[in-house]
């Protein structure tokens, strides 16, 4: 494990008190935690898991044994989160920041590995982990005892390839961005059935563990990836086109109880400059807004949470990680930035050789 | 009285650009200044990156934006020139086409650059909207065609991206049907009135991007060169640069060369870059060209020099710099129409070349290149998660 001290000898922590005052005065602290690879010469690219504060600081980081993806903040233990292992890894980890410690490693059961998203119930006592049953070929919500993160149950999620889940506003409803993307860990980041893959946005009951609802696309190629909940349970998602290079289609869908998904609205060079591909959703209740990251669009996108209108995009290379943290909107890139989407300056706090990952979660502290 | 209104306007504008320019003009879109190789520096890595991209923005990208700046300027003049004549020939609107030709040559240059203004408010979507599969272009012009009101650059600048740029100029300039031609058709006031108008406001945009770039105006090209601003240092420019240049690798190879060739003759020519013009091997060639002039800073202090002279790679500077002059002699081997040779055994061989050419730049840069480098080309943008 590196301490706090060694990992600040390599950022600019500096820079980063001046540029990221997220937290006003008299508010509990927040901190921000993703997984995030460091090179070095010495040791080559080691994968970790970190917290960072309001002052842009690294709080404290983990070794991990192979990639993370995304986290989830633990509702009973301040400090802490879960970190899942990306696609297709099979550790789960529950890590105290505050002390920088792992303070439990699950494997993955036999013939099942992680998909790197999942959630905790409200009172913190359940753990909903997404999972692939690669032997039978179907993605898995597995309930975990959040004492020991033993399996109690497991529910089919009535689909292939599920990514990213939420819980719902009645707390008993999850909803399921099933990707339709089959694969399989003897072939680890091939996608097996991109012909006739077929998504969609489900919601699963979690005392019956049955699928209540599932919605889809016309077009099957449009993966629902990631997606957000607002406080009022509107869900927003977004999407990765597995078709052809040139094709330009909507990225982002809505649903607030109606009988089909909708498209979010913007222009077409909107949805083109995305390069088919959206990584994190980030809802902003107090702003009634939308935020939603493009990597491969170097893009931050915002969108009006009330009519799916597009509003405006902020430029950010290599942009993936989005939280919400005492009402900001933070985002985080492939280049050690960090980046408080409404600063009109767009200063950007730095870490060197960090590259953050995917997704960005806030923990109370 | 209005038409001439907006001609006048069109042309102070382009008068106006030509002067901010500055620079000469040049029929082909390869910069012209003569560069001055920086001295070999010594030091540390980020040294030579440092001279790496002082003399990339000094011999290529500065120029070739003040290039299409100055290529654009011209077309506003041309056809404003056209639209003013009373009587107009098919010598007359060569004239114009030439002019199209020489714009989207200079912008082919430096189409590969996506960082910078270029790509603030989709602007490298608005000179250019291709691959076009939603039809935005047709769409834009049959708008504006229909519109009673004047066509100025103002409302083109509104307008939706398809009805902006150099693919709406040459759906005007190259129209499917007969009928429609700019020289008789019924419509032709209105259809010069907007010719007129986009070509206005592409060199309006060209002169925008130069100025953001350019050392007198926003001084973009400083964040470039001391890695500063959005970019984390030199190496992390350089990085993106280099992403840059492999994205517009595939672009060439898959969009623009794999899919038109399609399975088999005739290919598939309505998919390609400019289907109604048939110019696109000449876009082609000046594509596969700017690869030489990334690799090599235009001359200056390039990757060839960093391999050879700092880390002693002799071998990978040779390998890709063969590998860039293969993909170059392939396609040399080509001329003219693009719809000929799509449906040409013969030519079909040479394209099916130019493809496993390109493919092994990519092959190359991909592996040997970024490895002894040490350049990291995207993390979160290659997740696939």
């Amino acid at each position: 494990m590196l301490n706090r001290r060694q990992f600040l000898l390599g950022t600019s922590g500096v820079l980063a008190l001046a540029s990221l005052p997220l937290v006003p005065n008299g508010q509990s602290q927040q901190w921000l935690v993703s997984a995030f690879t460091k090179s070095s010469a010495a040791r080559g690219l080691q994968h970790f898991a970190g917290a960072f504060n309001q002052e842009g600081q690294l709080i404290n980081a983990v070794l991990l044994p192979a990639r993370g993806h995304g986290s989830a903040a633990h509702p009973s233990k301040p400090g802490h989160a879960i970190m899942f292992a990306r696609r297709p890894g099979t550790f789960l980890l529950e890590v105290d920041f505050t002390s920088g410690v792992i303070t439990k490693h699950i494997r993955a059961a036999q013939g099942h590995h992680f998909f790197g998203h999942g959630v905790f119930s409200q009172d913190g006592r359940l753990l909903f982990s997404i999972e692939n049953n690669f032997e039978q070929g179907r993605g898995e919500v597995v309930v975990r005892d959040s004492n020991n993160y033993q399996i109690i149950e497991r529910f089919d999620c009535g689909g292939v390839g599920p990514h990213e889940c939420r819980l719902m506003p009645d707390s008993n409803t999850l909803v399921i961005a099933n990707g339709g993307i089959k694969t399989h860990p003897n072939w680890p980041r091939k996608k097996l059935n991109l012909d006739t893959m077929s998504p969609a946005l489900t919601y699963l009951d979690l005392t019956s563990g049955q699928v209540i609802d599932e919605f889809k696309l016309g077009n099957h190629q449009l993966s629902i990836r990631h997606l957000d909940v607002s406080a009022q349970g509107k869900v927003v998602a977004g999407l990765q086109y597995q078709g052809p290079k040139n094709d330009n289609v909507p990225l982002a869908i809505s649903h607030h109880g109606q009988a089909s998904l909708s498209f979010l609205k913007a222009d077409d060079v909107v949805w083109q400059s995305l390069n088919q591909y959206t990584a994190s959703v980030c809802v902003d209740n107090e702003q009634q807004q939308v935020a939603i990251s493009c990597p491969r669009g170097d893009l931050i996108t915002l969108w009006d949470l009330n009519n799916d209108q597009f509003i405006r995009q902020i430029k950010m290379r290599d942009v993936a990680g989005l939280g919400l943290a005492n009402q900001k909107i933070i985002a985080t890139n492939g280049k050690g930035q960090v980046l408080d989407v409404h600063d009109s300056q767009r200063q950007f706090t730095h870490f060197n050789d960090i590259r953050w990952d995917n997704h960005l979660t806030t923990i109370n502290t | 009285m209005k038409k001439l209104n907006m001609i006048g306007t069109s042309i102070a504008l382009a008068l106006t650009l030509a002067a901010c320019g500055g620079g000469g003009s040049s029929s082909t879109p390869t910069p012209t200044p003569t560069p001055t190789p920086t001295p070999t520096p010594t030091g540390t890595i980020d040294d030579q990156y440092a001279s790496y991209l002082k003399d990339l923005t000094k011999n290529h990208i500065l120029p070739g934006y003040e290039d299409f700046q100055s290529e654009s300027a011209k077309f506003v003049l041309a056809t404003s020139a056209f639209c003013l004549l009373s009587n107009t020939t098919e010598a007359d609107l060569n004239l114009v086409k030439a002019s199209w030709l020489e714009t989207n040559l200079s912008w082919q240059n430096i189409q590969w650059v996506k960082v910078g203004p270029v790509v603030d408010k989709f602007v490298t979507f608005r000179i250019q909207n291709w691959p076009d599969t939603n039809n935005a272009v047709e769409r834009g012009i049959a708008e504006l065609l229909e519109t009673s009101e004047e066509v100025t650059i103002e409302l083109i600048a509104n307008k939706q991206t398809g009805a902006q740029g150099i693919p709406a100029a040459e759906m005007l300039l190259y129209p499917e049907d007969p009928n429609d031609s700019i020289l008789t058709s019924s419509s032709k006031a209105k259809r010069c009135e907007t010719l007129t108008a986009i070509s206005a406001n592409i060199a309006k945009m060209a002169n925008d991007v130069y100025n953001e770039w350019s050392p007198n105006g926003g001084n973009y090209v400083k964040s470039v060169n001391e890695g500063t601003g959005e970019f984390t240092g030199q190496k992390d420019a350089v990085e993106e640069l280099v992403t840059n240049w492999l994205e517009q690798v595939e672009r060439v190879k898959d969009e623009k060369i794999l899919k038109p060739v399609g399975d088999a003759a005739p290919g598939l020519p309505n998919i390609t870059e400019h289907a109604l013009s048939d110019k696109s091997l000449s876009s082609i060639k000046v594509n596969i060209n700017t690869f030489e002039a990334i690799y090599n800073a235009g001359q200056g202090h390039g990757f060839d020099n960093i391999l050879t002279d700092f880390l002693d790679q002799q071998a990978t500077a040779t390998s890709m710099a063969d590998k860039i002059n293969a993909a170059q002699s392939a396609i040399s081997a080509l001329e003219g129409s693009y719809k000929d040779a799509l449906n040409d055994e013969t030519k079909r061989a040479a394209l099916e070349d130019t493809i496993d050419k390109i493919r092994d730049i990519r092959d190359t840069l991909t592996g040997e290149f970024v490895q002894i480098l040490d350049l990291s080309i995207g993390f979160n943008s290659n997740d696939g998660d």
